[in-house]
């Protein structure tokens, strides 16, 4: 049971690792995606129908955040022509 | 079980590659290995229906979508392999962050006994009980269809 918690925790720190430093908006975001497959993991362990149906919820919303992530991206390259998080500073000043 | 060790170790080593990778379009192929190897942690604790589901989805979907995304908005600066501060203390931060949750989560070692259940099971469990959070999960999905063509298409 453990080697699931495991296996889930090292994910997880490597999604949140990604999605500290990477520059890109994409990368960000397929990174945030492996958190979510991580915390997915854990639905298994209680072995009852509902984990599964909470899977599929979550895998439901990660499709969907999909769409409006990546309309986001192409919304923001076509205003800055980029897509660096560091470029992109117009609430700092 | 030896094979569930080998199906995990390859995902956390493609996980790790994605995320050390500067290449973005390497990094989406090792997103993909990442998605297909957890696909077999889910059919090795006998849960081949989300086995699937997250292939068609993870694998089909968002994989295509993401080198779409990548076609449309080329970088032209390269990111160099660096390593600053911000890293260090992101590998730190989430080091600690691991540890905690491991030292947390060993706690409970209770055995798993694994069952299998039908697509029947789950089906009539998600649209009898479950009924309210599927229709709520269908507008979510609409709504964001309809959000993400606003906010893509031109002006």
């Amino acid at each position: 049971m453990y080697h699931y918690f495991i296996i889930s925790s090292i994910l997880f720190t490597i999604g949140m690792y990604g999605a500290l430093t990477k520059k890109r908006a994409l990368q960000i975001y397929l990174c945030i995606e492996l958190m979510f497959n991580a915390v997915n993991i854990n639905f298994l362990i209680p072995m009852i129908v509902e984990g599964q149906i909470m899977m599929l919820f979550v895998i439901t919303i990660a499709a969907a955040e999909a769409a409006a992530a990546l309309a986001l991206t192409l919304a923001i390259y076509r205003l800055k022509k980029t897509t660096s998080v560091e470029k992109i500073t117009t609430l700092k000043n | 079980m030896t094979i569930f060790y080998i199906i995990s170790i390859i995902t956390i080593l493609l996980a790790l590659y994605m995320v050390l990778t500067d290449n973005t379009f390497r990094s989406i192929l090792a997103f993909l290995g990442t998605v297909i190897g957890v696909a077999g942690i889910y059919f090795f604790s006998h849960a081949e229906f989300l086995a699937v589901v997250q292939i068609l989805i993870y694998g089909g979907a968002i994989v295509t979508i993401t080198i779409f995304i990548l076609m449309l908005t080329p970088e032209i600066e390269k990111t160099e392999l660096k390593l600053s501060t911000k890293k260090i203390f992101a590998g730190i931060s989430s080091l600690l962050f691991l540890g905690i949750l491991i030292f947390t989560l060993t706690g409970l070692k209770n055995k798993i006994e694994f069952k299998s259940f039908t697509i029947k099971e789950i089906g009539t469990k998600l649209l009898t009980t479950y009924a309210v959070p599927f229709e709520i999960i269908s507008i979510l999905l609409l709504s964001t269809l309809i959000g993400a063509i606003i906010i893509a298409r031109k002006n």
